[in-house]
């Protein structure tokens, strides 16, 4: 099978070492030609001219696919004149007697320089075969791990690790910062860059162009820098060190590098796109909460509103003739909807301060029970009609928090439960100790929460049931709620249904501190 | 003594039903209460009441398919209940047969005169189907003879402006939209030449109003259209 042989002979030629520099080949030359003027020695009873010169090409042959093409040459010079000096007559001599053998010499010398030379190139074909096929593997893989990027950092981080690979050197990542280059990515490790290499960096990324590092003994940069061609993303640019003496990073080499970086600027300039869909995403969902807050306003603050006005300007009407009754229930109505508003308002005021401020929590100790004592009393004054029951019976440990914004948070559950609950539901409360938290519950046995609408209820905004009967409210409060749970460590959930296909339970979990307060 | 008219109020919340029906009960009249849609239309057509005044966010279907429905039997009076901020809906609303609209919140003054104003109207075209001259305060527009005076003094429109006058004066009290004018006046392809109508308006006022500057006679409805006042007559 042709394929599997050529496939042998590429193992083949990959086991071999790296081509050899002049001396070295020199070297090598010398002890080769010496070994087979050696065996030569041995077999000249037995063996004609042709034979000898025979042991000689397939030396150079050895030498030149063994280590290369210089290797290859130095042999037939230097069997040409080894089989010159030794076999031809008169031997130990560079002179020819016979002017036939001086033709066979002369035609030896050719095939053997031929030899070389070829079995020579056929061998650095080979090794660049190699590398090509390992730069090619390399860019694969680095091309997976750049589909994959999603961030800056990522890309940067395979960027300097394929290139330093490719160059078997140094690589590192300059980027402007203010006034400042700094080094944002670094393989093998963050490089010590002098005054030269930032001069060199910087003006790689002004002039958009490779800025090649001194030539060897010369003074200047290390690094040579290459910009990061990007459409769009910020600009940075390349730098590379060879380990090796040389201070150019190999021909060879150059395209791959330039490869890579066309890589790396198309995978920068996708997370650039994706950066700026997602800020128009975001864009899109903030405007989406406005209008909700908008849609929310002009709902819940102008039914109130209409209300209050609407039953102000009916008592004062004169031309109306309202019974005592009537004029009771309009001034009651004046007080539900104004204290309504006075909530509603409280709670934009306390989630506007949430985004703006984050969470501000008093760091004190707070008894649960007491506080939730105290929302209690506030709810009930608020439904006086309705059964509110919360009989704690174990004592939970003070925990830290804020006992105002706890109290809220208590208040703004069970007013929830109670308004979802209409018109004569119950709420209960329990309050239980855990391992390593209290779990207060707030369970109400109102229609409950569909499947669907369970996972938003937290959402700013966010309400179940729009329409018909719909309690008035802000969505606001248990969105409140779970960011004043969270500031205190703790965790907010909702179930539902809770028995019977009715009910909706919140369980705060909040965190007991190990070490009790000392007084 | 004529029989009490009958109100329909059309609103999902229970707070505006609150303070809505005592108010209108001790104004004389009598009231009728509906919390969807659905509810509305079946009351408007079987019960047959004088003035509606409906509210467009209801849960069931959107207040526009009501008045839509209503407008299909009955020439009823409706006045919508509306948010300032949504001339839009209000325009839709009118445009759909809605005769007036009242921006929430409003006081109970602002409202009883709506619904008087409009029960005013309702009883004039009962008894004259086609009028051919109108009494809007000192302006007195005769059709017939094409002439319009004021305070006794014939004033000279042009026909553009007294078409525009006698539309107006035809529904007085009512809003009406600015695609409505000028698709009656100008006809549809003109429908959203406002600044055209702008200008008339304008005219109108300086040959007809006390003060141009302070309309009293064509009222202008922010972002939705105009109205003749019908208070002075």
């Amino acid at each position: 099978m042709p394929l599997s042989k050529a496939t042998r002979l590429m193992s083949l030629w990959r086991a071999l070492p790296e081509p050899l520099a002049l001396p070295k080949a020199l070297g090598v030359a010398t002890l080769i030609t010496a070994a087979a003027t050696a065996l030569g020695l041995i077999l000249v009873p037995w063996l004609p001219l042709q034979g000898l010169s025979l042991i000689y090409l397939l030396v150079v042959l050895i030498a030149a696919i063994g280590f290369g093409i210089t290797t290859g040459l130095a042999t037939s010079v230097l069997s040409f004149l080894a089989l010159n000096f030794f076999f031809i007559p008169p031997t130990y001599t560079f002179t020819i007697a016979n002017p036939s053998e001086l033709v066979a010499l002369l035609a030896f010398f050719a095939a053997a320089l031929v030899t070389g030379s070829l079995a020579g190139r056929m061998r650095e074909v080979a090794h660049d075969a190699k590398r090509h096929a390992a730069t090619l593997e390399r860019l694969n893989d680095f091309a997976a791990k750049l589909s994959g990027a999603v961030d800056e950092e990522t890309i940067l981080k395979a960027l300097v690790t394929q290139a330093a690979a490719t160059i078997e050197g140094q690589s590192v990542v300059l980027m402007p910062r203010g006034n400042d280059l700094v080094v944002v990515a670094a393989m093998p490790n963050s490089p010590i860059l002098d005054t030269a290499d930032i001069q060199s960096a910087d003006r790689a990324l002004r002039t958009r162009d490779a800025v090649y590092a001194a030539a060897r003994g010369w003074p200047g940069a290390r690094f040579e820098f290459r910009p990061i061609a990007t459409e769009q993303g910020s600009p940075c640019v390349l730098g590379l060190a060879p380990a090796t003496g040389s201070r150019r990073v190999e021909r060879a080499d150059d395209a791959a590098v330039e490869t890579i970086l066309k890589h790396a600027a198309i995978a920068l300039d996708r997370t650039r796109l994706e950066r700026d869909r997602k800020a128009a995403r975001d864009e899109i969902e903030e405007e989406r909460l406005r209008s909700a807050l908008l849609s929310a306003l002009s709902h819940d603050l102008k039914t109130p509103l209409a209300s209050i006005l609407g039953s102000v300007t009916s008592l004062r009407d004169r031309g109306l003739d309202l019974s005592e009754e009537t004029r009771a229930d309009l001034l009651a109505a004046i007080e539900e909807e104004a204290s309504r508003l006075a909530q509603f308002v409280a709670n934009l005021l306390d989630m506007t301060r949430l985004d703006a401020e984050g969470l501000d929590l008093t760091r004190d100790w707070i008894d649960i029970a007491d506080c939730t004592q105290l929302a209690l009393r506030r709810a009930r004054a608020l439904y006086p009609q309705r059964p509110i029951s919360f009989a704690p019976t174990e004592t939970i440990p003070p925990i830290r928090g804020d006992a105002t914004l706890f109290e809220h948070v208590v208040f703004n559950v069970v007013e929830n439960a109670l308004k979802f609950s209409r018109p004569a539901g119950t709420v209960a409360i329990a309050l239980t100790r855990k391992a390593e938290s209290a779990d207060l519950t707030i369970t109400d046995d109102g229609p409950g929460i569909d499947a669907e609408a369970l996972p938003h209820i937290f959402d700013k905004f966010y309400r179940a049931r729009r329409g018909d009967q719909e309690p008035p409210g802000t969505g606001l409060g248990l969105t409140i709620a779970r960011r004043i749970v969270e500031g205190h460590g703790g965790t907010i959930k909702a179930e539902s249904p809770v028995s019977a296909h009715r009910g909706t339970r919140i369980t705060i979990r909040l965190p007991i501190p190990t070490h009790e307060p000392r007084p | 003594m004529t029989r009490a008219a009958k109100i329909l109020i059309v609103d999902d919340e229970p707070q505006i039903h609150r303070f809505l029906r005592p108010s209108l009960i001790a104004a004389g009249f009598e009231t009728m209460a509906a919390k969807t849609g659905a509810e509305a239309v079946i009351l408007a057509t079987r019960d047959h009441p004088d003035v509606i005044i409906l509210d467009l966010g209801l849960p069931d279907i959107d207040g526009k398919e009501v008045i839509a429905a209503i407008r299909a039997t009955s020439a009823v009076p409706i006045i919508v209940l509306s948010a300032r901020d949504r001339e839009t809906e209000k325009i839709a609303a009118l445009d759909l047969g809605a005769d007036d609209y009242v921006d929430k919140p409003f006081s109970i003054g602002e409202l009883l005169a709506r619904i008087r104003s409009h029960l005013r109207r309702r009883h004039a075209e009962a008894g004259e189907s086609l009028q051919m001259a109108f009494d809007i305060g000192a302006i007195h527009v005769d059709i017939a003879r094409h002439e319009v005076s004021r305070g006794g003094t014939n004033v000279h429109l042009t026909p553009k402006e007294f078409d525009l006058i006698v539309l107006l004066a035809r529904h007085a009290g009512r809003v009406l939209t600015h695609r409505h004018i000028l698709g009656e006046i100008w006809g549809p392809a003109h429908a959203d030449d406002t600044q055209y109508l702008r200008v008339f308006i304008g005219q109108l006022r300086q040959k007809l109003e006390d003060n141009p500057a302070e309309p009293r006679l064509i009222l202008t409805e922010p972002g939705v259209g105009y109205r003749l006042s019908d208070d002075a007559s």
